[in-house]
């Protein structure tokens, strides 16, 4: 048995972020939702593992994707990040594609499925 | 025969062969071929008459013997025409043969067998002379010649011409029954059917025929609307001619209309024979008149008039033609004054039924909803357990909730009253304690704004019939409107007995109301403008509802006021009842409470008061906004409740400034120079346009950010509003979350603006818009993720085919909505370009993998990209754009599957067609798909022009592809073979290549 991994997700949208749990439950992961950026630094600094953190970008409150991203790397150095981009993919690849990875909306169960994968250095 | 003619020589007097052409003429014919026998043998009495009249200058003939064989002088040459010579010698009845019957005979008989002069005057007598017969008019005197036996043996002829005099009547009468016609026209087209018909009865000697045509609105076409003469719709009067300027334009309309009226003198040419009305000859000429009259900018229409075959178109002649052209243009200018008179009148009165039936409609459907807030909440305000917070709240909403429904039942009684159906009921009242009982509803109210209250109503020696519901809606109208507009000295209400009737006076020490005011105040809706108010809350039908009741008491109400001192308001109800219907009289009975109504009136009255705390509040922030950096509003509104709910609302983001009116406002704005201006429009003193101009003028205040509040819906005074200057324009009742958005927006924009002055405002816009479009793309981009997701997670569940082909649908429709949204920011997002040297090939393999996805597993990407492939000037982004947009739309065309092929090469182009002379890259991208047929091949590049079945694409890819390539100086081509295939081309300028 390989122990589940641990994914931090974020997501302002409450049906997306219903949807977006149930489906990495599915895919076999364990799920630990925050609504926003704020929320999201709270379980950061919980005890708990995280091997991953999914963020949508763009976030309400002071702190949108990006910056959780480069808190939750400094925090976890073995995080691994996959942002979640609803618009602007130009914007993306000029200025963090080179440091995070990203995933763009819509996507599909199996898009995102092979994007945590390819994050987590094939599963 | 020589020696006969010596002797008749010398019987003719000599003296007349010098001058006189009729002498030397009458002197060589032979007159011994007719009864008059030769010369020599006439008798001494025709001799003395001939040689008379031939040195006479008045035209004269004579006529001698039975025969009537003539002899006339030289002036009655004209006269004769083209009788002259052939008439000397011959019977009168031969050449006048057309008038002799009628004319000349019976006038000569008379005088042969009475022996006295006749005479006729205004004789028509058509006259051939110029190659035409014409008209001509004479006063024509017979007078009798005798013999040497005394006997009637001739007549002589005396003729004066009166043509021009006749005419000069005939046509001034034409003139003036134009004129009379025209008032009664209330149409243009009725006016020229007038018009026509006039020409037709009274001018139709001077005018055959007639055309009025009228210009459309375009001023492109002329119309048929009225013509005399003719037949509606032959090639002389078509019923529409368009303004051609060609040669061959009948009438000649369009060069009228530049060099005024044209004369045609070819009409038999152009026309053929043409009925000549009064006259059996064809007109030969015709006059187009331009339809002008003073009061219009241009013609409204033409004028055609044929000219009288037997005039010639002298001066006088034209002049008249002119005139009557100008008599139907003025009075086609009165018909279309009195239509837009009319239409005016009849939208006015429409929409004055309008009003009262939405009135009716809309006040029954706002108690309703109305009921339903005022219940709970005093219910809720009735809990003595209500903490005071809630409670305070919960007053203002009720407080307001029974102001609505006052505004409401009022309009609902005007609209009653217009409908007739309000049913009054009489009761013998005791006027004086009804009154008093209203009227000190009012007293604390009024002290507490520190006015004294005079109230004198003494018990009245008769109950007078009154209806206690309207008169207190009199009473209580009379006394808030006198609360209002009065802010120092004192109200006085009395009720005075007058022996037949009664007088209530309520008088005020206020405003006043100027003298050009006092008629129009009892109109419906009308508000005294600027008139200085405790508040501008009201509808304008107060006073107007008040007259209404008053009426119906039999009642009349008057007003006497001077600005500055006071108003006094006089209400005359009539005692018994006599003046009023019988079946609404009732007997006496006990008045009803009717507190409530006059409270819900008073505690309206009290809020109109300022808050004694007022200033120092505006004070205290105004010092606090000039310490902090946060954004400063200021914020007016006259209503007490509204001013301070919105400065709750703003009060946790911005520093706020409230006040209550205009001239307040325009203070405070000029000492502090706020970030925004929020304000009603509607304030006493300054209101809010008046306000917005004030600031406006001001250079400093020039683009200071203003949102106007108000109560009026509509496009019509939001666009007012804007007009005027207003940045923003929000309508009540908006929520405070509409609030603070316009207010964040404005001061965002506003910020933008200083900071980037320079940018042109279109730029600015599409900023805007890009950031909006931004916004909403990843709210989207959010649901669909989760409506594609679910989707699919549902195909598992779903197992049935036609389920299944329901959900495919569904998916389908989904990931259309996803590209939708891709291409509607792109689209949006058309800023200047970020030029950049740019290697495709790196920027291709950049993409592959996102390409390769989109193209999907049936679908082969196949790439050739050239070695030292040259850089290109582009903007990345865009061209990434392109190059997706090319996929997608190739992926579309290979439903079957197929092979996308890309390839990079360098080139040169030796300036063909429009590209510039230099190095060009050549980006191809062909699949094996579908292609297009010529027809698509064509339209490809139009922007919406989509081949894809209902909903499959948007129409935007292409024409977005081909803008861009443009903007980069670059050019595209595109080849496609249905069933084959398609190829795109795109060349692009390399980066050396631009200057």
């Amino acid at each position: 048995m390989v122990l589940s991994k641990n994914v931090l997700l974020v997501e302002d949208d409450a049906d997306l972020l219903e949807y977006a749990e149930e489906l990495l439950i599915q895919l076999g992961y364990q799920v630990f939702p925050a609504e926003t950026g704020e929320q999201a630094a709270k379980v950061l600094k919980r005890n708990v593992h995280l091997d991953l953190l999914l963020s949508d970008i763009r976030l309400p409150g002071s702190m949108d994707g990006v910056e959780l991203a480069q808190k939750a790397i400094e925090q976890r150095p073995n995080i691994k990040v996959l942002l979640v981009s609803g618009y602007d993919e130009y914007f993306l690849k000029n200025t963090i594609q080179n440091v995070f990875s990203f995933i763009e909306k819509p996507y599909r169960p199996a898009d995102l499925d092979s994007a945590i994968k390819v994050v987590l250095g094939g599963g | 025969m020589e020696a006969q003619k010596q002797i008749a020589k010398a019987k003719w007097p000599y003296s007349l062969l010098d001058g006189s052409e009729m002498a030397k003429l009458a002197y060589a014919f032979d007159w011994s071929t007719t009864s008059l026998g030769a010369i020599e043998s006439w008798p001494q009495s025709l001799r003395v008459t001939a040689s008379m009249a031939l040195s006479n200058s008045f035209p004269m003939a004579i006529l001698w013997g039975d025969e009537y064989i003539q002899l006339y002088n030289d002036a009655f040459i004209p006269i004769a025409g083209h009788n002259h010579p052939s008439m000397l010698g011959n019977y009168c009845w031969d050449t006048w043969a057309e008038v002799w019957q009628d004319i000349l005979e019976p006038a000569i008989l008379t005088v042969k067998q009475t022996g006295k002069a006749v005479i006729t005057e205004n004789q028509h007598f058509p006259v051939l002379r110029f190659g035409y017969m014409e008209e001509v008019y004479c006063l024509i005197a017979y007078s009798p010649l005798r013999n040497e036996q005394n006997e009637i043996e001739g007549v002589l002829i005396t003729i004066s011409e009166t043509t021009g005099q006749v005419l000069g009547e005939r046509r001034l009468k034409t003139l003036r029954s134009l004129g009379d016609q025209a008032s009664k026209a209330r149409t243009p087209e009725e006016a020229c059917e007038i018009a026509t018909e006039t020409l037709e009865q009274s001018a139709v000697a001077d005018i055959p025929f007639a055309l009025i045509y009228l210009l459309n609105e375009t001023g492109k076409q002329a119309h048929l609307v009225a013509l005399t003469g003719l037949a509606r719709g032959g090639i002389v009067s078509p019923e529409t001619i368009v303004l051609s300027s060609d040669e061959h334009e009948p009438w000649c309309f369009t060069r009228a209309l530049l060099s005024g009226p044209q004369q045609i003198n070819d009409l038999e040419a152009r026309y053929g024979k043409l009925p000549g009305g009064f006259w059996p000859e064809s007109p030969r000429e015709a006059i187009v008149f331009p339809l002008e009259s003073q009061t219009q900018e241009r013609p409204v229409g033409f004028l055609v008039v044929g000219v009288s075959p037997r005039r010639e178109l002298d001066e006088q002649y034209h002049e008249f033609l002119m005139l009557v052209g100008t008599q139907i243009a003025n009075s086609i200018a009165n018909a279309q004054a009195y239509e837009q008179e009319r239409r005016r009148a009849e939208a006015l009165t429409k929409l004055d039924q309008a009003k009262t039936a939405f009135f009716s409609n809309v006040s029954h459907e706002f108690r309703t909803p109305l009921s339903l807030i005022l219940g709970p909440i005093e219910e809720v305000l009735n809990d003595p357990g209500l903490p005071s917070k809630p409670r305070a709240q919960l007053d203002i909403m009720h407080r307001n909730a029974l102001r609505l429904l006052k505004l409401v039942n009022s309009l609902l009684d005007f609209s009653r009253i217009e409908e007739n159906r309000i049913q009054a009921s009489y009761h013998p009242t005791d006027l004086a304690a009804l009154t008093l009982d209203l009227v000190s509803n009012f007293r604390s109210a009024i002290e507490k704004a520190g006015l004294h209250l005079r109230i004198d109503c003494p018990k009245l020696p008769e109950p007078i019939y009154t209806d206690c519901d309207m008169w207190e809606k009199i009473v209580l109208n009379l006394l808030s409107n006198a609360f209002k507009h009065t802010f120092e000295g004192e109200i006085e209400i009395s009720l005075k007995w007058m022996n037949d009737h009664v007088n209530l006076i309520v008088r005020d020490t206020g405003i006043g109301i100027s003298a050009d005011q006092l008629p129009l105040l009892f109109e419906r809706f009308h508000r005294v403008p600027n008139a200085r108010s405790r508040t501008h809350e009201g509808t304008g039908i107060g006073l107007a509802l008040v007259k209404e009741l008053v009426n119906l008491h039999g009642g009349i109400i008057s007003v006497e006021s001077l600005p500055e001192e006071g108003s006094t308001f006089t209400v005359s109800i009539p005692g018994g009842k006599a003046h009023l219907p019988w079946d609404r009289i009732k007997t006496p009975f006990d008045l009803p409470s009717k507190a409530s109504h006059a409270q819900s009136s008073v505690a309206e009255s009290l809020r109109w008061l300022p808050e004694a705390s007022y200033s120092a509040t505006a004070e205290t922030t105004w010092q606090s906004s000039m310490l902090s950096s946060r954004s400063c509003i200021v914020l007016a509104d006259d209503n007490a409740d509204m001013l301070s709910y919105i400065k709750r609302l703003l009060e946790p983001f911005y520093d706020v400034i409230a006040v209550c009116d205009g001239e307040a406002a325009l203070a405070i704005i000029k000492d502090t120079l706020p970030d925004l201006v929020l304000t009603d429009v509607m304030m006493p003193r300054l209101d809010g346009f008046a306000l917005l101009r004030e600031l406006r003028q001001n250079s400093r205040t020039r683009t200071l950010p203003v949102i106007m509040l108000s109560a009026r819906a509509g496009e019509e005074s939001s666009i007012e509003g804007l007009e005027a200057g207003a940045t923003d324009y929000l309508v009540k009742p908006f929520s405070s979350n509409e609030l603070l958005a316009r207010v964040r927006t404005n001061l965002e924009m506003a910020k933008i603006r200083k900071e980037s002055e320079e940018k042109v405002r279109q730029a600015e816009k599409m900023q805007v818009i890009g950031q909006l479009a931004g916004g909403v793309a990843h709210d989207f981009n959010s649901l669909l993720t989760v409506l594609i997701g679910r989707l699919e997670m549902l195909n598992k569940h779903v197992h049935d085919e036609a389920g299944q082909k329901m959900l495919y649908s569904a998916s389908n429709v989904a990931e259309r909505s996803a590209r939708l949204v891709k291409q509607i920011l792109a689209f949006a997002r058309k800023q200047p370009l970020r030029l950049e040297q740019v290697n495709l090939n790196h920027l291709f393999l950049n993409m592959e993998d996102l390409l390769i996805s989109t193209l999907g597993k049936e679908n082969r990407l196949q790439k050739k990209l050239a070695d030292n492939l040259e850089p290109v000037l582009i903007d990345a982004n865009q061209m990434e754009m392109i190059i997706l947009n090319l996929t997608l739309n190739s992926r579309d065309a290979m439903p079957g599957g197929g092979v996308l092929a890309i390839e990079t090469r360098n080139e040169h182009e030796n300036k063909t067609g429009e590209l510039k002379a230099g190095n060009y890259v050549l980006l191809t991208i062909s699949d094996t798909g579908t292609g297009m047929s010529q027809e698509v091949l064509g339209r490809a590049f139009e922007p919406f022009f989509t081949t894809k079945n209902v909903g499959n694409g948007t129409g935007l890819g292409l024409s977005q592809v081909y803008g861009t390539v443009n903007q980069l100086g670059g050019m595209i081509k595109l080849y496609s073979t249905l069933g084959k295939g398609t190829k795109v081309e795109i060349l692009l300028p390399c980066g050396l290549n631009l200057t």
